[in-house]
């Protein structure tokens, strides 16, 4: 692959992994749609696709180190004296019980499901399938607005009136924990998935993307740090490649900074109506 | 989550529920939850991670004397 080319991938699934547009269908269908020079089936494509994600999950915990520095301690305190105390103790412990499902269903369903699907067309259909989960989600929560009598406030007014992440129970944060198995399916966003289900639990919109990436950062980190001998004797330009995952990261970096920004008061819908253009442009255009 | 013996005595049993499946994917060849034959080390870092947070589970539901 050309250094432009590293340079293209790399910052396309650092965007694209914290949007709610899916990177890995991004990274099955722009390629086709730009007729760009790679074969995902090289034995040098695996080596490359762990990179970016390390560079991804890099970028996440440099933008929330303090708060992972405090759960972190918080687990360990919580766990020393059996009882969880306070705001970093309860954020830990969720992450985690929300964090076993995508792990199970990653470890065990993978390998099968991107086996199925490694094709353009259900990537397509995929993200209209995606552009439908997050309208689902939006339209249950301006639903849920209405009931509130909400209507007619402004945004702001309108988003003070859901809650933070940390007052989910476990159970919800096993579900909404559970939402991100859904992208092992290429065009299904897992930060999306993850966010609907944030939106359906009663969160703010900033509040069920601040969890959405918490959420994300062990799974990604995981998912790069299991492949990482996967790096070494396939001859990969492993320098080339490492620039691609930190052009990758700085994506993801600005990508989680202005998107948690947006949705203090943005919603969902102009992400679905993208996934779903998408959807349909790779539909027709890809054969 | 509810303190009590019997529920810090379940999540223990499932702790090495948990550290036998461990062991089971880093030594046998096996396609058990798995796409292909083979050991699946990534199933025993999973399994061998469950195991280790269902001890962290039983450490919560362990009941405390209070006063004592």
């Amino acid at each position: 692959m050309s250094l432009w080319l590293v340079s293209f991938l790399g910052l396309l699934q650092g965007a694209t992994e914290l949007f709610p547009v899916s990177s890995l269908g991004h990274a099955v269908v722009v390629p086709l749609l730009f007729h760009l020079d790679f074969n995902p089936a090289d034995s040098t494509f695996v080596p490359f696709l762990v990179l970016l994600h390390l560079g991804t999950a890099t970028a996440l915990l440099i933008l929330y180190r303090e708060e992972w520095v405090r759960m972190i301690v918080g687990f360990v305190r919580a766990t020393q004296r059996g009882e969880i105390c306070d705001r970093d103790e309860r954020m830990a412990v969720l992450l985690i019980v929300g964090t076993i499902p995508a792990g199970v269903f990653g470890v065990v369903f993978e390998e099968r499901i991107k086996s199925l699907f490694t094709s353009a067309r259900p990537a397509s259909i995929f993200l209209i399938v995606n552009a439908g989960i997050l309208l689902g989600a939006e339209a249950l929560r301006r639903r849920d607005e209405r009931r509130r009598n909400l209507e007619g406030r402004g945004r702001a007014a309108q988003e003070e009136a859901f809650g933070d992440a940390s007052r989910l129970s476990i159970r919800t944060a096993v579900l909404v924990g559970a939402c991100q198995a859904l992208a092992l399916f290429p065009g299904i966003s897992r930060s999306g998935a993850t966010m609907a289900g944030g939106l359906l639990a009663g969160l703010r919109h900033e509040e069920a993307a601040h969890f959405s990436f918490l959420l994300a950062t062990p799974v990604i980190l995981a998912a790069g740090v299991l492949e990482v001998p996967q790096l070494f004797g396939k001859n990969a330009p492993l320098g080339t490649y490492l620039f691609g995952a930190v052009l990758a990261g700085v994506a993801a970096y600005f990508s989680a900074r202005f998107l948690i920004r947006y949705f203090r008061v943005g919603r969902l819908d102009p992400y679905a109506y993208y996934c779903a253009a998408l959807g349909v442009v790779g539909l027709l255009v890809i054969r | 989550m509810s303190k009590s013996r019997g529920m810090m005595a379940m999540w223990v049993v499932l702790a090495v529920v948990f550290a036998a499946l461990t062991v089971f994917y880093l030594t046998v060849n096996t396609s058990f939850l798995a796409s292909a034959t083979g050991k699946h080390y990534k199933h025993a870092v999973l399994f061998a991670a469950l195991a280790v947070l269902s001890l962290v589970a039983a450490s919560f539901a362990r009941p405390r004397n209070v006063g004592a």
